[in-house]
């Protein structure tokens, strides 16, 4: 580490890094102060309360429930997306005819604004009218509820979900897929692995970089759930879909209670802080990375 | 399984064979298998676009139906001149136009110079300030944006009237530089083999004429994926320019497709009309990017490689 | 518009819907906004809020003028803190046709809830999948407030006239509740939209044969030839045809005295009989102001602008009392959306939900 170094690091880092605390950073910072105060955005008195807010937060029975629904959802969305994602990847790594209108297609749902998606979804889980009952009726299932259903409504929502980001899901691994070297792949199947078997040992180990991050960004994402919600089912029913940032909207700009508000947004952030952390540490003994 | 040859790159199955003739097994259907798996993925991915497509041209006696009209009997091609024309669009095309071309060029510069300082150089405090912006990811906005919000306004009134409130200098400012930007393109640039670089600085080159002779050209899978990201994110973003806007003129393209959307009810068919204009400059990018998802994605030691 | 003299640069920014409530943090924020468009009484705690009081009691500006709805809105701890901009209320829409052909008369203006849930019943046809009515269940007030109609309408009250104690949990909040739940689970003639957008456009695909909603929907079933109805009445209930209305109201914000005036006498101007007349004329909304509404003729014209709009205007003279404008509404607003939902759903029985509803409101006041 010369001067010299030192000087060109901090020289080339400023001017992103100081927009990013600027604007970033500092509302981060502000809104943990903004935790311990009392604040209903309308009056400018915003006295300090201490604690009160992390107390209201540890006795909220709907924190309790949305720290749930949140955890329940990431449980299933992530993986969900990685494993469809990494299905069709591979689907997809072979030069046949359309190969580019399948890709192209994949990418682009990158592109559709949540409000088409929910839009979409919520016709598709209709009870009386939608396509997914109907097919389900023509195999005997009866009419389901799903998202009027409490106990159905999240995991609609997971599938919602999962089809918006599997365009995401796809792009990473699909990369990552190129990076798998055809001799290592050529010598398994001389040794007589079976195809599964390859994938297994060597393509799987290979794609765990491209894994770790998808995991980590899925993750970082799901608990943070927000618009697919407020779209469709708003929280209900009965509460059933309310996950943490919806709780926190609601408080912040239904009730106008913004310091209890920061003081949920500040708990979730602690929260993505330790499980990305527990990610990157279980993480790197099963990466590999090319040295 | 198959004595098929695969060709050099990596993982790539070839049906058609590379040099050396491949034997064919027999084939139960005269074409790949996969596609029976592809084509209905793919279908049910897209189907959203037909959808948003049907609906834009479609009467509002038809669109007003539950279940949706899938296969409309009148085609109505009005729907965008007159979507068009409800509101200034050509003004909130341009206006997002030149938020984002800029947010993106910004972010370019910004990332590539700190993603590169935090690959390759050792500085004091690299470690703790690269946790730092990761952790910026982990907030939601719905809370910074309170702060965000007067943050802009005290620069408009303080430093500089451009970048305050209801000008586009506030759409573009806080998003000139983000922590994905930023991490991915310190990812890229820790896979590039190190020898250029130093060779360079052994011939006397700055470090800057390093990172703009050498390391850029070579990171241009990357730069273009990150370009192409960055413009979806900006092209799509709603809820800062929803709080930070003021005044029609200033207006950008998802903010005018919200005045579709009235207290009580929403003109469907103009709305997906006015949807469908702004998502062409979007896919068109994307399909113009796309060859370069791939390779870079591949090189952000997100792969084996 | 004449006499717009007043008028230099009015912006209208368009907002949709579901963002007026984070927008309306900001002018408290002092980003230099005159006046704004705010429904919700919150607001009213906003310091920058000018206090209309002495404003509307000016010669010629007539504040009796508006419907006491309206004016039981716009007035706050006894302060008036808007003027009225907008007005509807809840009716029936029905659909002719559905009615013709399940041999039903259509609704008369002396109808009951026992005939309205018979009708329900008779125009509902699982193998059609059609539904004799609808329901929002999103929960939020849009459930509630259609169901605060049916209270009224059975004698009861929201809240204790000193706004402290819960008094939904009386024999008329069980009335209604019970009315719903009969349709939605016993009956099942009752469409639950959890999306609050469905069911509009399954009223015009012509699946439902009648819905309780306001004017703004009427533009949206161009395919039904409907008609319109006031709410049906409890035989007995000295509340009798009464519904609901949710005013909205211009509200004018302190950005210097001279700023002050000039909005004010804008507002004045815009909310004076000739304008209300042109605007409703013009855009289907219905009148502000009785003075208008009454008018004759006014009603066939409004017809010709938006056929069945006029029955209304008529229906504005049922509009009685209002929502109870206290800053912890909307807390209470969805405790009452979660009981009537989990009613809706057949999670909970009416009077089970109703006493935990209400102990949970007490404790809302309570905590104040």
């Amino acid at each position: 580490m010369t001067a010299s170094e030192q000087f060109a690091g901090w020289a080339f880092v400023t001017p992103g890094v100081a927009i990013i605390l600027l604007f970033w950073a500092v509302p981060i910072v502000w809104s943990a102060v903004m935790s311990f105060q009392s604040n209903n955005l309308l009056t400018p008195s915003t006295p300090f309360v201490g604690l009160k807010n992390y107390r209201q937060l540890v006795h909220d029975p709907i924190v309790g429930q949305a720290i749930q629904h949140t955890l329940i959802y990431t449980a299933l969305f992530v993986p969900g997306t990685m494993i469809v994602g990494l299905f069709l990847a591979v689907a997809m790594n072979r030069q046949i005819r359309f190969i580019t209108f399948y890709r192209t297609a994949a990418y682009a749902t990158m592109a559709i604004s949540t409000i088409s998606e929910a839009i979409v979804f919520i016709w598709l889980f209709d009870p009386s009218y939608g396509v997914i009952n109907y097919f389900l009726s023509l195999v005997g299932v009866p009419q389901q509820q799903f998202l009027n259903s409490p106990s159905q409504a999240l995991y609609v929502i997971v599938i919602m979900t999962i089809w918006g980001w599997t365009g995401f899901s796809v792009v990473i691994y699909l990369a990552a897929l190129q990076g798998v070297p055809a001799a290592l792949l050529e010598a398994a199947s001389i040794d007589g692995c079976t195809a599964w078997r390859r994938f297994r040992r060597v393509t799987l180990p290979l794609l765990s970089p491209a894994s770790l991050f998808l995991a980590v960004w899925l993750t970082i994402n799901a608990l943070q759930l927000f618009d697919e919600v407020y779209l469709s089912t708003q929280g209900g029913p009965l509460n059933a879909t309310t996950v943490l940032v919806y709780y926190l909207y609601q408080q912040a700009f239904v009730d106008f209670n913004f310091g209890y508000a920061s003081a949920i947004a500040y708990f979730l952030f602690l929260v993505i802080l330790v499980v990305t952390a527990i990610q990157f540490r279980v993480g790197r003994r099963f990466t590999h990375y090319r040295s | 399984m198959t004595a098929t040859s695969a060709p050099a790159r990596g993982g790539i199955e070839s049906s058609a064979g590379g040099g050396v003739p491949p034997v064919r097994r027999r084939r139960w259907l005269p074409f790949s298998p996969w596609h029976l798996v592809l084509l209905p993925a793919t279908l049910v991915l897209i189907f959203p676009f037909y959808w948003l497509v049907v609906t834009s041209l479609e009467t509002p006696t038809e669109a007003l139906h539950f279940p949706p009209v899938l296969i409309p009997h009148v085609l109505r091609f009005a729907n965008y001149s007159d979507a068009f024309n409800s509101a200034p669009f050509g003004r909130f095309f341009i206006n997002s136009a030149v938020v984002t071309v800029l947010t993106v060029l910004c972010n370019l510069v910004l990332c590539s110079l700190a993603g590169y300082a935090f690959a390759r150089f050792r500085f004091l405090g690299r470690g703790a300030l690269f946790v730092v912006i990761l952790a910026t990811l982990m907030v939601p906005f719905q809370v910074t944006m309170i702060p965000q919000f007067l943050i802009t306004k005290w620069l408009g009134v303080h430093v500089l009237a451009a970048v305050g409130i209801n000008h586009i200098g506030a759409l573009i400012l806080p998003n000139a530089a983000t922590a994905f930007g930023i991490f991915f393109l310190r990812q890229f640039f820790r896979t590039l083999p190190l020898e250029y670089e130093e060779s360079a600085r052994v011939d006397g080159a700055s470090r800057l004429k390093v990172l703009i002779r050498i390391v850029l050209p070579l990171a241009t899978p990357a730069l273009a994926t990150l370009a192409a990201l960055t413009f979806l994110d900006s092209w799509n973003n709603f809820l800062w320019p929803l709080i930070v806007v003021t005044s029609t003129n200033q207006m950008t393209l998802p903010l005018g497709l919200a005045t579709f959307q009235g207290a009580h009810s929403t003109e469907w068919t103009l709305l997906m009309a006015a949807n469908v204009m702004s998502l062409v400059p979007v896919l068109a990018i994307f399909f113009l990017a796309q060859r370069h998802f791939i390779r870079s994605v591949a090189s952000t030691g997100l792969a084996g490689t | 518009m004449t006499g717009s003299n007043l008028i230099a640069d009015v912006e209208a920014k368009p907002m949709p819907f579901p963002i007026r409530a984070v927008r309306s943090c900001f002018p408290a924020l002092n980003t230099g906004e005159k006046f704004i468009f705010l429904d919700n009484a919150a607001g009213a705690q906003i310091p920058q809020v000018v206090n209309l009081t002495k404003v509307v009691q000016r010669p010629g500006v007539n504040w009796n003028d508006f419907w006491v709805g309206e004016r039981d809105v716009a007035t706050v701890n006894g302060k008036v803190i808007g003027i009225p901009a907008l007005v509807d209320n809840l009716a029936v829409v029905y659909n002719k046709k559905l009615f013709a052909a399940a041999g039903l008369p259509v609704p008369s203006a002396d109808w009951t809830w026992s005939q309205f849930q018979a009708d329900a019943k008779k125009l509902t046809d699982p193998a059609i999948k059609q539904f004799g009515t609808a329901y929002v269940t999103p929960g939020s007030e849009d459930t509630v407030w259609h169901w605060e109609a049916l209270l009224w309408e059975a004698d009861g009250q929201i809240l204790t006239a000193d706004n402290k104690k819960a008094a939904f949990d009386s024999p008329a909040g069980l009335k209604s509740l019970t009315t719903l739940q009969k349709m939605a689970v016993t009956d099942k003639s009752m469409y639950l939209d959890p999306t609050d957008s469905a069911y509009a456009n399954l009223f015009n695909s012509g699946k439902i044969g009648m819905l309780v909603t306001g004017p703004w929907d009427l533009s949206a079933f161009p395919n039904v030839h409907d008609g319109v109805q006031v709410m049906p009445a409890y035989p007995g209930a000295a509340a009798g045809h009464q519904t609901i209305s949710g005013p909205d109201n211009w509200v004018v914000f302190n950005n210097g005295a001279t700023r002050v005036s000039a909005a004010e006498k804008f507002l004045l101007w815009l909310t004076a009989p000739a304008q209300v007349k042109y605007w409703s004329l013009h855009t289907g909304d219905l009148p502000t102001r009785a003075s208008v509404g009454n008018a004759a003729g006014f009603n066939q014209q409004m017809d010709s602008t938006l056929p069945g709009v006029s029955a209304f205007v008529a229906n504005l003279a049922n509009v009685k009392q209002s929502r109870p404008q206290i800053p912890t509404y909307p807390k209470i607003s969805q405790v009452l959306g979660n009981m009537i939902v989990s009613v809706l759903l057949g999670k909970s029985q009416p009077q089970a939900a109703l006493s935990s509803a209400a102990a949970q409101v007490n404790q809302i006041l309570a905590a104040g």
